[in-house]
């Protein structure tokens, strides 16, 4: 639904994107992620129509966002970083005059107002002007009208900048409950964000495009090393890991504290089998198992893996 | 009229009365009005017909579109431009020229309000026992609506060119300063094609027909003109976002 070929932008003489390539097809949602200033918000502009690009092309939905402009326009819901609404308006009536404006018919609209408003959870807010609203009930109305004509195409720039713990939660499973009918693409520059809502990551560095495919592809193109188990208990030292090196052939078994309670790292695999083996052999040796954890390498470490070497 | 046009438009229109700023203007516009009427009929001694055609025309008459121009137009793109909202109003499926000329017309037609407005004025001096000519009555108002949606079009242009209203009422100010002057400066000009140009070019020179109760179809031409140049301008200072 998004095809993004060759883009770039520059601002003068500074170039905020620089030859990007990629695509987001219906069903899927992809996170844009990198530190401020990548050219994510840019990159953002141009597909929504906003800002012509330098070079290259992107199409929305088949349509070319700057010959077809209005016609991409009318695929795509669209959130600005800021979520700028207009303080003066009800939340109901800025979200039917939004509605309107997107071509949205006057029969149909009752239903998608009400169905945009129970989605966003603003069935309180509807009649309450938009000037008074916090910061959490503006980016849902943001969200709202995003959503209000039903567009395939969905683009959010940062749609859980400033929102509490609780907010960020709800957001993220909103965007979670739009992949079936929708491409999304959103920007964020939090990496556990990207890993909990996307089904593809777009790692964005100084304008380019550094690495892209699922949080699992990106840990393992990264070389950020493999998965490894970390176990917590009470058993002799020694015993403990030599029996757990034999569990299976390749493993690197590290005593971290010798003390109790003990703690072992074990590197090379951390799959479903190996913990229920280390569980059970520690259920035949009689020993305490206080903790039985999986350690991934976090996407933080992939991201400066990626990004390390560029010059600063 | 086109759906978003007509949609955009009705909200524009809708906003001015949620601001506050809209109550202001009706009240010392009316005020302003309604004690030059005074003023005025006390001067003519009476005479309906000059009070008419000096309140439609006269120094006071421009005085207040000087004011009201710039008070209408420099929220229309520059609050947008402030808050940010010109990007989600540009990136639904509406063209800047649509954009533009929604605004124009939200703003055009709070104007006409006014004006509306205004015919308590007339109407109390037919209460009163005058009879003013009501041919030459419409005729004016065809001048003053003509004028003023040229004033609003330039004051349009002066708001899309910055994000501070007090900026744009401002530049919209003397824009139309200086448009005007160019009436004044023909006087000083030696006789010739140059005062004939600033006579023509002038922005006050056309309304004295219709003052007088004449629709001419050369002001006509000259006024609509001058709104839809400035309407081409602002299109295209909208369109320089996307150069700069």
């Amino acid at each position: 639904m998004i095809e993004v070929q060759n883009l770039t932008r520059t601002y003068g003489p500074r170039r905020a994107v620089e030859d990007l390539t990629f695509t987001v097809r219906s069903g899927e949602v992809v996170a844009f992620l990198g530190p401020n200033g990548a050219g994510k918000s840019t990159t953002l502009r141009i597909l929504a129509g906003y800002l012509p690009p330098t070079a290259g092309a992107a199409r929305v939905g088949g349509r070319d966002v700057v010959r077809e402009s209005k016609a991409a326009r009318r695929l795509m819901g669209y959130m600005p970083e800021t979520v700028p609404l207009y303080p003066e308006m009800t939340v109901r009536g800025y979200l039917r005059f939004r509605a309107r404006l997107k071509g949205v018919t006057p029969r149909a609209l009752p239903t998608r107002l009400d169905d945009v408003i129970a989605r966003c959870r603003l069935q309180e807010m509807t009649q309450r002007p938009i000037g008074m609203l916090s910061r959490g009930y503006r980016q849902r109305v943001g969200l709202a009208d995003a959503l209000v004509a039903a567009p395939p195409v969905l683009v959010l720039d940062e749609p859980t900048a400033g929102l509490d713990p609780n907010q960020i939660l709800e957001v993220r499973s909103l965007i979670r409950s739009l992949h079936q009918d929708h491409a999304v693409l959103y920007s964020t520059h939090i990496l556990p964000e990207a890993e909990a809502v996307s089904d593809r990551v777009l790692i964005l560095h100084r304008g380019r495009l550094v690495a892209q495919g699922s949080p699992a592809e990106l840990r393992e193109r990264a070389g950020a090393g493999p998965e490894a188990i970390l176990i917590e208990g009470t058993a002799p030292p020694r015993d403990a890991a030599a029996a757990l090196a034999q569990l299976r052939p390749g493993l690197a078994v590290t005593v971290l504290r010798e003390a109790e309670p003990l703690r072992v790292r074990v590197a090379g695999a951390a799959d479903v089998a190996l913990r229920a083996s280390v569980a059970r052999l520690f259920a035949e040796r009689g020993w305490t198992l206080t903790e039985l954890r999986r350690e991934a390498p976090s996407l933080e470490e992939v991201f400066a893996r990626l990004t390390i070497g560029e010059d600063v | 009229m086109p759906g978003p046009v007509r949609i955009l438009a009705v909200r524009e229109l809708a906003a001015f009365f949620l601001s506050p700023l809209a109550w202001v203007v009706l009240a010392l516009f009316l005020l302003f009005h309604g004690y030059l009427l005074h003023v005025t009929l006390t001067a003519t001694d009476g005479d309906v017909e000059a009070t008419l055609r000096s309140l439609l025309g006269g120094a006071g008459f421009w005085l207040s579109l000087f004011l009201l121009a710039p008070a209408l137009t420099m929220r229309l793109f520059a609050e947008e431009r402030r808050t940010g909202t010109l990007e989600t109003l540009l990136t639904a499926p509406i063209g800047d020229a649509q954009v533009v000329t929604a605004k124009f017309l939200g703003a055009f037609l709070f104007y006409a309000l006014l004006w509306a407005a205004w015919l308590a004025l007339p109407a109390t001096i037919v209460l009163l026992g005058g009879s003013p000519d009501l041919g030459a009555l419409a005729a004016r108002l065809v001048g003053v609506l003509l004028a003023g949606g040229a004033f609003l079009a330039a004051g349009l242009f002066a708001s899309s060119l910055t994000s501070s209203q007090a900026i744009a009422a401002s530049t919209s100010a003397v824009l139309l300063i200086l448009l005007s002057l160019l009436s004044f400066a023909a006087r000083w000009l030696p006789e010739g094609v140059l005062r004939r140009a600033a006579e023509e070019a002038g922005f006050l020179r056309h309304l004295e027909d219709f003052a007088r109760g004449i629709v001419d179809l050369r002001h006509v031409t000259y006024y609509v003109t001058f709104t839809l140049f400035f309407l081409f301008l602002t299109v295209r200072s909208l369109e320089s976002r996307r150069w700069r």
